[in-house]
Order: structure tokens, then C-alpha cells, then sequence
């Protein structure tokens, strides 16, 4: 038990110092299992909760703006990550490359709003979303930090049962 | 001489006491000595007392003024390159479309906002004077008001809005970051203000200080005397050195470089800054002229002063100076010994400075080398931006319009637009509503076409302006004219085609129903016998053909009228504004006229002639197919009269194609309905005296005018195609019928039924299907139905005609040869086509009389069709005679009113239990109209 030990220590550090927002001492698995996929948006955006079909709409591009009058701008992350492959299966129901045609195709259509914007991590896409008042994209709940607002899914937390958004795989 | 005199006379009595006056005095002075010591004491003392305070007050304000400035110039340094970096790194943004990188700079742009914060907040607490807090805090609010427009910047260019975010930078960004730098240079000022000042104050404090040496130096001198000399001189001095050493202290640590060159320009300080920033020790210029010890500085104006008069400008000076790579900002404050530089490295701010102004720039190039027009208004529709490509789109003066101006001053720009109300109201109508975005079109007088797009501005979500853009899509829209006018003209001679013609129709249609007194002709033309033309010459020569008559089409109308192609031979003309018939001949004979002039194609000529049909808009049209469709009648009934001539549609025409037409509706709807009937005439064996067979004959049930026979009909159900849907009508329901009557009586059981196909039926691709399956669906063997049709069908179609026949005869159907005798009568096409029967016309067989005469049409047919092996069917028998006449023929079976006249199912149901004997003796009509309708 001595070589979990010090992990355990580290864990509960980052948790006291806020670095991870996990419960503390629910071991791994628990805590992998309680990072679901939180939706982010900018503290000044009045829209506080969605639906998953309203999720889904706004990820497709179909809203072009926000009750404030703000443009959507959504941002994914990186092709090949483990937040971006789970958020495309659950809200999609595609995989990489259906959800590339499909995006092309509305492009081409002129259906979407301009392409996502790409980030390589949670920090830029809470970095983003800080700066971008009608920004809004997805991270584990673990890395949410004060800078943004998270929002309702189904009326859900991510904390609450049933919250739509699974952890994602690693 | 006088003192002499006076003194000689007085000396006896006067000297004695004038020299005891100065006696006493002396002795007064002589005894009072130790008084007056201490009192010159008492003064030193006073003094040096307070030279010494008056030191310490010196060295203390000069330290506090120093550390004021160094902090003041330590502040405005680090403002000037946060604020810039919090700018340039915002810029930065826009030159990447990486989000992460994106992403980045805004961080470091708030980064530096951060340190910005940081400074003034400090400073603000260090402030003394209220001056210097209204500055502070006029900074804040400017830095405040400007980090607004930031953030707002960094939001567009996140959400990608790139040529938003510039254009708010340019408009916003740069008034507002001006203030900011405004408010910097005055704070600078109240800086350098200070350092002017403390230079003074230093001065003030060793001139100060110079006196009070003196006067303490004297003092000692004199106290010196009373042996105290040694130590008051040893302490001033000491003081004097450590004050010096202070001061020089101070002027060592400053970040600025610091020289002083005496009245003749020799350098007498030079400070480490001063050392570090030149690269000159102090040893190497200590001494030398300041022309020598930074030669750099001989040729400017700073120094330029000092070589005219030997002595320094007495004005202070600012001039920029390269050394090497770096930027020094130099200033000079001269004092009546000479003067003071102080300089700093300002390098960085310039290159900065140099960034910034290259983004600026590119922003600027940005915004002029787009395509698009660019103007921009706020709220109270003040111009805040605009790009030459507007000016030049919209031939604008460049002395009109400037930022600020307001936006009416370009209404003179209206008048170019082709519908002036138009663009009025809708300008109007966006301005009224601010959120409205909106694209549409504008066309010019001259033929430009711009599209106009407009879009509110926003900032954090708030209304603040409009934007609008304009592109040039003239070239555009003739491109796409272009194509429609592919769409609407005819490729080979380049006339409208048909559905233009028909649009050009109803638009005069439209006009002649608004305006009684307009009237206007169409003109149907079509080319004599153009198919020998093409045959001959082949299609080349038939196209040419085609695009001459076009041309000389053209020739005979007037500018308004139009020549169209309908397709193939078919041309028509528009003749506008016509008041009579004899208007629109006119033209008609002027076009036969120029048509029957020879064409010359390559080497050949070519003569020819056309029909014209010509209707009138005066008959009162609603539809232009209807006019179209009454010029084509007339042109064939000029064909029909002859060819080469015209025929104006007239009433009868009229009437006929409106009855014709009233046909057609109801027939479509009785199609649709099924309000048919058929009635059958029973076919008799003359060899058993037994029916044998019915005929099929269909009867329309019209609602209002009661059962009509097929010959008011036929024709116009041939020509809609509405035969092909009746037909298969009438073949199913003549299969039901029969299995009926097989189903009813066994001994029907040998019955068959003649059913009649079309020309038309026959070119169906699916005949042989149909007739299959309504064989099978009434479970009828193929051989009780016969099919009947007319020579017509042979001629017109041989090829497909030729399969479906062999077809229909291999499923074991029979046929019959309608109406023999009255067409071509062709014995090729009886030996060609394999048939079984013959059916000879009723005019011959009526032709027999009960003699015998007039019966050998009857018998040549009949002869020909027992060698040919067919059997032979006599119809319209109506008298007895002829019936003993083709009795004698051998003829086989007969029809007619002698037996019966086509009669409803039912009757014919009754007709056929009763059986044969019934037949002969069944009454007889007489009506000979009704029979001849009945036959039909």
C-alpha cells in the first residue's frame, strides 16, 4: 500500500489547494468516474442552463447566437483527444470522421456558423472562454476554474445523478 | 592747507579735547574687545547653526526629489512599455488564426494590464500633490476605457469576426490608446517639470549651501583668532564633503545618464549611467570638452549653442541621438555655469513604437485592400470609418466626406442609384431598426449593380453603430444574365425561345387587360415543307437555313415587336400595338414577301415558302398558351388552304377551339371519373345465324348533355392523349363484360369481343402488357378478344408497330383490319403485317343494293381476303338484301341494324340468352343519323 501512498498525497494537495475539484480520497477510479465533460461559457453569458438537444443544436452549429445578442463561437478540442472523442460520441453520436464530413457539409451549405475553434487544453479553452464573451466549450469538471461559468445539462450539475455528459476514457 | 590753518588756531584750545574723544573711543573699543569677540562668536555660531540646518533641509530635499524622480522615471518607462505591450500583444492575436496561440496573446495582453495596475496603484499611493492625483487618475480612466475597446477586440478576433475587431480597433482602440499615451506624456511632463525642478532645488541647495561655506569659512577665519578656528573649519568641512558625497551618491545611482559641462563645455560630471550608456569610463572624459567626450553630440543642436558663443544655448533642448544601434532621448537644461544633460535609452520604445505603428499599418492595408466599399456609422450616423474602395465605388469626392462628418453629407450619392425612393426608404428603414442585419441589391443608372450589406455594430452586446459594405457585382450579375439568357433564348439563332415568347405574351396580355385600347397580334409561322429541305441538304444547310429566316424575320418587324423560335421550323412573331388585323397582314405579307426571296447558303439556293397563322389580342385572351395555340390553328388552316399564304384566326375558329376546349376539360374530368358506358353491337355468323361476337363501342355519359357518341370526342381524345387512359378503359371493361356473359351461360362460352384500339394506343410502349393483363385479370383466353384497328396505325408507325402486332398475334389475340378499302387499301401491308380478319367499310356494304348492285367493292374484298386466308366481317348491314348479297358472297360475319344496333350490357345480356332467333326479328331504327353516330 506504500506506493499509493504518496499519489494519495499529491491528490489530496492539488485537491486542498483547488487544483482538482474532486472529491478527495475516493481513489482513482472514483475520481475518473466523477470527471464528467462540463460545458463552459463566458461569466457574462445570461444563459445558465441547456438541454442535451439544445447542446447538440449549438454544437452543430444551428444557433448563431445567444440571447445577449453575442455570436457563438464553439470550441473543440484537439482531434484525438480523449475529451473531444467522448464529446463527439455523446453529443454526436459520431466518430471523427462523420463529424468532419458533417461539419464540411454545413460549411459548404452554409448552414454552420464558421467552423469550431480548436484548443490543445482545458486551460486555453477556460482561457478562451474567459476572453470570448459568446465563446463556449467543454472540459473535465476537474479543471473548471473560477474564470468561467458552467452550465446546467437537463438541468443538471455535473455532480448531480444522471448528468448526461460521462467521463470521458483516458 | 585748511586742516592746517583750522588746526594751528585751535590747537591751543580745540585739540585737547577732539583727540580725547578719539582717545576714549579707542580705549572704548580697547576695553570692549572680549565683548565684541563674543558677540562675532555668538554670530558664527548662530550662522553655522544655521547653515548646518540649512544643509541637512538641502541634502533631504534633494534626496526626496531625486527618489521622485528616479520612481517618476522608473513609473512612466514601465507604463509606456506595459501599455504598449498590453496593445501590441492584443495586435498579436489578429496575426495568427491559431486559437491557442490566440489564446495566448490575450493573456499576455492582460498580463501586462496586470503590471500596469500594479504601477499606478502603487504610484497613486505616493502621491502627494494634487496635480499629480488628477493626472494619475485621468490615466486610470482613459487606461480603464481603453482596455473596454480591448476586450472587446479580443472577443471579435477569438470569435473570428477579424475584420470586425479591426475595424473597432481602428475606430476605438486607436482614440482611446491615444489618450492613454496622452496622459502618459503628461504625466512625463510633470516629471520632467519635477526634475527641473530638483535640478534648481540641488542648485538652490549648493548655492545655499557655497554661501553659507563663506559665511561659515569667514566666521572661522575670525573665530580662528580666539583659537576656535581649527574647529569649526574641520567640522563644516566634513559636512560639506559628506553632503557632496550624498549628492553624488544620488546622481551615480539615477537610470539616467547625467553629464555637466562648465561655461567653456568641459565636462564635469559624467555618471555611471552616463558611463554605461555611452560606453565612456569617467576617466576617459573628465577634462575633455563635451565636443570631444561624445562626439556624437557636436553636430546637434544641443551642443550647437556652445560653439558660437563659447558659452550654452540658453534655452533646455531635446533632440534624439543614435549611438550605434541604440536610441538615446537627450535632453538639456542649461544653467548660467553651464549646463546638464540628462539622457536615457529609448531603444525599445522606439522599436515599439515602430510595431506598433507597422501593425497599424497592416491593419490600415487591410482595410484598403479589400474589394469591398467600407463605411462605418455610429448611432447618430457620424462617419467613424471608411476605406478609399468606398470612394471610388461610389465616385465620392475625397474632400466630402472625412471622419466625424455626418452621414448626409453622402447623399448626394443617391442620385447615381437607380430607384432614389427606393434606397431612401430602405437606408431609413435600417436605421430605424439598429439590430437589423441586411444584404441586398442596389442598381445603378449607369447598369452597376452593387450589393449592399449592412450589420449592426455591437459592442458587449450593446448597438454602438452600423456597418455597411458594398461590392461591385456587376460583373457578377452579367454573368449570371448570361445564363439566363441561355435559359431563355434559342442557341441556334439566338431569338427568345418559347418560354421566353410566352413571358413576353403574358406581359402584353397583362397590359392589354389594363388598357382597353392596346392591342397587339401574334404571328405563327411555320416553313413550308422544310423537312425536304433538311433531307435534302442535310442539317447543317437546314440550321443555316434556319438562322437566315431568323435574320430576315427580324428585318420585317418593328423595334418593339419581337421574332421568336418555338423550335424547329416553328418561328412566331409579337407585333405590339396593333389596331386592326389589316395591321398585323401587313406585316404578314411583308414577311412572305422577304421569305420567298432565294437564300443563298454556301453555294446553293435555296427557295421556300411559310405559312402564317395570325391571332389577335382583341379576341380576348387570358392565357398566352390560348393565343399561341389559336396562331398555330389559323397557320395550319393556311397550310391546310395551300401553303404559302396567311390565315387570321376568326370567330369560327374561335368557336370551334372553345368548344373544342370546353371537350377537353370535361373529357379530362370523365377520364379521370370513368363516365363512360359501353354499348355493344352483336357480330352474326352468316354460316350458323349465331352471335358469335359483340363490338365494343364506348359511349361518354356526360352529366349535362346525356350519352355522346365517339365522334364528338375521339378527336379531341386523340390529340390530349387522353385516348391512351380511355382505351385501356374501355379494353378492361369489355374483358369484364365478356367473362360476365361466359360466366353466365355455358353456352357463351365461344363469344368473343371486337375492341377498337387508336394510332395512339399503339405507340404505347406497354400495350401488349395491358392487353395481357386484362386478359388474365377477367381469365379470358387470348383468342376471345379481338383488336381492331385502322390502316392509319400501319402507316404511321411501321417500325414499333411491326413488334407490337407480331406480339399481341403471338399471345394468340385477333386481329382485325378496320375500315378496309377506304385508306390505302395497301396489299404490302396485308401481306407484311399477319392479321386475321378483315373488316369491310360500311359505305360499301351500303353501296349494295337488293339487286346485287353496286356490290363488287364488297366482292373484290371479300376475294382477296378468302385467298389471303382471312376471314372477312361486313358491317352496317342494315337491309336484307345486303344480307342475301354477302350471304352469297361467303362473306363470314356481319353486323349492322338489320340485327341490332349497339345496345347496353344488360339488353345485349338478354339479346344473347334469348339467343339467334331473336335477332331477325328485332326491331329496326330507321334514323339514319343516329346510325351513322351509333357507328362511329
Amino acid at each position: 500500500m506504500r506506493f499509493l501512498a504518496l499519489p494519495l498525497v499529491v491528490l489530496a494537495m492539488s485537491g486542498a489547494l483547488g487544483i482538482v475539484d474532486a472529491p478527495v480520497g475516493r481513489g482513482f477510479g472514483a475520481r475518473e468516474a466523477s470527471d464528467p465533460l462540463v460545458i463552459v461559457v463566458n461569466r457574462a453569458n445570461t444563459t445558465d442552463a441547456v438541454s442535451t438537444a439544445e447542446l447538440r443544436r449549438l454544437f452543430r452549429g444551428q444557433r448563431s447566437h445567444w440571447a445577449n445578442g453575442r455570436r457563438v463561437t464553439l470550441l473543440m478540442r484537439d482531434v484525438g483527444t480523449p475529451e473531444r472523442g467522448s464529446f463527439l460520441e455523446i453529443l454526436y453520436g459520431m466518430d471523427e470522421e462523420e463529424y468532419r464530413r458533417e461539419i464540411l457539409q454545413a460549411i459548404f451549405a452554409g448552414q454552420a456558423n464558421g467552423a469550431p475553434r480548436t484548443l490543445s487544453s482545458a486551460n486555453g479553452v477556460l482561457r478562451f472562454v474567459f476572453n470570448a464573451p459568446g465563446a463556449v466549450g467543454y472540459v473535465r469538471a476537474s479543471e473548471v476554474d473560477g474564470t468561467v461559468k458552467v452550465l446546467r445539462v437537463d438541468g443538471k450539475l455535473p455532480t448531480d445523478e444522471g448528468y448526461p455528459l460521462a467521463a470521458p476514457s483516458r | 592747507m585748511s586742516l592746517g590753518a583750522s588746526s594751528g588756531p585751535s590747537e591751543g584750545t580745540g585739540v585737547k579735547p577732539r583727540w580725547r574723544m578719539v582717545l576714549s573711543r579707542t580705549l572704548w573699543l580697547r576695553d570692549h574687545s572680549m565683548f565684541v569677540v563674543v558677540l562675532f562668536a555668538l554670530l558664527s555660531v548662530t550662522a553655522g547653526g544655521f547653515s548646518l540646518l540649512e544643509l541637512r533641509k538641502a541634502s533631504a530635499e534633494a534626496r526626496q526629489l531625486y527618489d521622485n524622480l528616479l520612481g517618476g522615471l522608473d513609473l512612466i518607462s514601465g507604463l509606456q512599455f506595459d501599455v504598449q505591450e498590453a496593445r501590441r500583444r492584443m495586435l498579436y492575436a489578429l496575426t495568427t488564426r491559431n486559437a491557442n496561440l490566440q489564446v495566448q496573446y490575450a493573456d499576455e495582453s492582460r498580463a501586462a494590464d496586470a503590471r500596469v495596475r500594479t504601477r499606478i496603484t502603487g504610484q497613486l499611493s505616493r502621491v502627494t500633490r494634487p496635480a499629480d492625483l488628477v493626472v494619475a487618475r485621468r490615466f486610470i480612466r482613459d487606461w480603464t476605457s481603453y482596455l473596454q475597446v480591448r476586450d472587446e477586440v479580443i472577443a471579435l478576433i477569438l470569435e473570428g469576426q477579424t475584420e470586425p475587431a479591426i475595424a473597432l480597433d481602428l475606430r476605438d482602440g486607436t482614440a482611446a490608446f491615444d489618450h492613454v499615451r496622452r496622459d502618459l506624456r503628461a504625466m512625463q511632463a510633470r516629471f520632467e517639470a519635477d526634475a527641473e525642478g530638483q535640478r534648481l532645488g540641488v542648485e538652490q541647495a549648493s548655492n545655499r549651501s557655497f554661501d553659507t561655506i563663506i559665511a561659515i569659512l569667514l566666521l572661522s577665519q575670525l573665530l580662528a583668532v580666539f583659537g576656535l578656528r581649527k574647529v569649526w573649519r574641520g567640522e563644516a568641512l566634513e559636512r560639506e564633503r559628506r553632503s557632496q558625497a550624498r549628492l553624488l551618491e544620488v546622481v551615480e545611482s539615477i537610470d539616467e545618464g547625467m553629464l555637466v559641462f562648465d561655461r567653456a563645455g568641459r565636462v564635469l560630471l559624467w555618471n555611471a549611467a552616463a558611463q554605461r550608456l555611452t560606453g565612456r569610463s569617467r576617466s576617459q572624459v573628465l577634462g575633455l570638452t563635451v565636443h570631444r567626450a561624445w562626439p556624437e553630440l557636436a553636430h546637434t543642436a544641443l551642443l550647437a549653442g556652445l560653439e558660437n558663443t563659447g558659452g550654452p544655448a540658453m534655452s533646455p533642448a531635446r533632440e534624439t541621438v543614435r549611438l550605434g544601434e541604440r536610441v538615446l532621448d537627450v535632453k538639456r537644461f542649461p544653467f548660467d555655469e553651464g549646463a546638464s544633460i540628462f539622457f536615457r535609452d529609448v531603444t525599445d520604445l522606439e522599436r515599439r513604437t515602430d510595431d506598433l505603428e507597422r501593425t497599424a499599418s497592416l491593419l490600415a492595408a487591410t482595410l484598403e485592400s479589400t474589394a469591398d466599399g467600407i463605411l462605418a456609422v455610429d448611432l447618430d450616423r457620424r462617419i467613424t470609418l471608411f476605406n478609399q474602395r468606398l470612394l471610388e465605388l461610389w465616385r465620392i469626392p475625397s474632400e466630402r466626406i472625412a471622419v466625424g462628418l455626418h452621414e448626409r453629407v453622402l447623399h448626394f450619392v443617391r442620385e447615381q442609384v437607380l430607384d432614389d425612393a427606393e434606397y431612401v426608404a430602405k437606408v431609413r428603414m435600417l436605421y430605424a431598426s439598429p439590430d437589423l442585419e441586411s444584404l441586398d441589391d442596389i442598381e445603378f443608372k449607369d447598369g452597376r449593380i452593387f450589393e449592399r450589406f449592412s450589420v449592426p455594430q455591437y459592442i458587449n452586446g450593446k448597438t454602438v453603430g452600423r456597418v455597411w459594405s458594398f461590392r461591385d457585382a456587376t460583373l457578377r450579375r452579367a454573368a449570371e444574365q448570361k445564363l439566363v439568357h441561355g435559359a431563355f433564348h434559342d442557341a441556334l439563332t439566338m431569338l427568345p425561345n418559347r418560354s421566353r415568347f410566352t413571358e413576353l405574351l403574358s406581359r402584353s396580355l397583362r397590359r392589354a387587360s389594363l388598357d382597353t385600347r392596346y392591342a397587339f397580334a401574334t404571328l405563327f409561322l411555320d416553313i413550308d415543307r422544310f423537312k425536304i429541305v433538311n433531307d435534302s441538304l442535310g442539317h447543317a444547310m437546314g440550321d443555316q437555313l434556319l438562322v437566315a429566316v431568323a435574320r430576315r424575320l427580324e428585318l420585317c418587324v418593328r423595334p418593339g415587336d419581337t421574332v421568336a423560335r418555338l423550335g424547329g421550323d416553328e418561328f412566331t412573331v409579337l407585333i405590339d400595338n396593333v389596331q386592326t388585323a389589316d395591321d398585323a397582314i401587313v406585316v404578314a405579307n411583308r414577311i412572305m414577301r422577304e421569305l420567298e426571296r432565294p437564300f443563298e447558303l454556301g453555294t446553293q439556293h435555296v427557295v421556300i415558302s411559310a405559312s402564317l397563322g395570325i391571332a389577335l389580342s382583341s379576341t380576348g385572351y387570358g392565357r398566352p398558351e390560348d393565343l399561341l395555340r389559336d396562331a398555330d390553328l389559323a397557320m395550319y388552316r393556311a397550310k391546310a388552304n395551300g401553303k404559302s399564304r396567311y390565315e387570321v384566326f376568326d370567330q369560327a375558329m374561335h368557336a370551334k377551339a372553345v368548344t373544342r376546349l370546353r371537350v377537353e376539360t370535361d373529357l379530362r374530368r370523365a377520364v379521370d371519373r370513368s363516365d363512360f358506358k359501353l354499348h355493344y353491337q352483336p357480330i352474326v355468323s352468316l354460316r350458323t345465324e349465331r352471335i358469335v361476337g359483340v363490338e365494343a363501342l364506348v359511349r361518354w355519359a356526360h352529366p349535362a348533355r346525356g350519352l355522346i357518341a365517339p365522334y364528338d370526342f375521339l378527336e379531341v381524345a386523340e390529340e390530349t392523349g387522353l385516348i391512351t387512359p380511355l382505351g385501356y378503359w374501355v379494353l378492361n371493361q369489355a374483358c369484364r363484360q365478356l367473362a360476365r356473359w361466359r360466366r353466365t351461360d355455358p353456352s357463351l362460352n365461344d363469344l368473343s369481343v371486337s375492341v377498337n384500339l387508336s394510332a395512339r394506343q399503339f405507340v404505347q410502349p406497354d400495350l401488349v402488357g395491358e392487353v395481357t393483363r386484362a386478359l388474365q385479370a377477367h381469365h379470358l383466353p387470348p383468342g376471345s378478344l379481338r383488336l381492331e384497328f385502322t390502316e392509319s396505325v400501319l402507316i404511321a408507325h411501321e417500325g414499333p408497330v411491326h413488334g407490337t402486332l407480331a406480339a399481341l398475334r403471338a399471345l394468340g389475340v385477333q386481329l382485325d383490319l378496320d375500315d378496309f378499302g377506304t385508306g390505302y387499301s395497301s396489299l404490302s401491308h396485308l401481306h407484311r403485317f399477319e392479321m386475321d380478319g378483315l373488316k369491310i367499310d360500311r359505305s360499301f356494304v351500303q353501296n349494295i343494293r337488293d339487286d346485287g348492285e353496286g356490290s363488287a367493292i364488297a366482292r373484290t374484298i371479300v376475294s382477296l381476303a378468302r385467298n389471303l386466308e382471312l376471314s372477312v366481317i361486313a358491317e352496317g348491314v342494315e337491309t336484307l338484301g345486303q344480307l342475301m348479297v354477302l350471304k352469297e358472297l361467303q362473306c363470314d360475319l356481319v353486323q349492322g341494324y338489320l340485327f341490332a344496333r349497339p345496345l347496353p350490357a344488360d339488353a345485349m345480356t338478354r339479346m344473347l340468352i334469348e339467343g339467334v332467333d331473336a335477332v331477325w326479328s328485332h326491331s329496326r331504327p330507321t334514323d339514319a343519323a343516329a346510325r351513322e353516330a351509333d357507328y362511329l
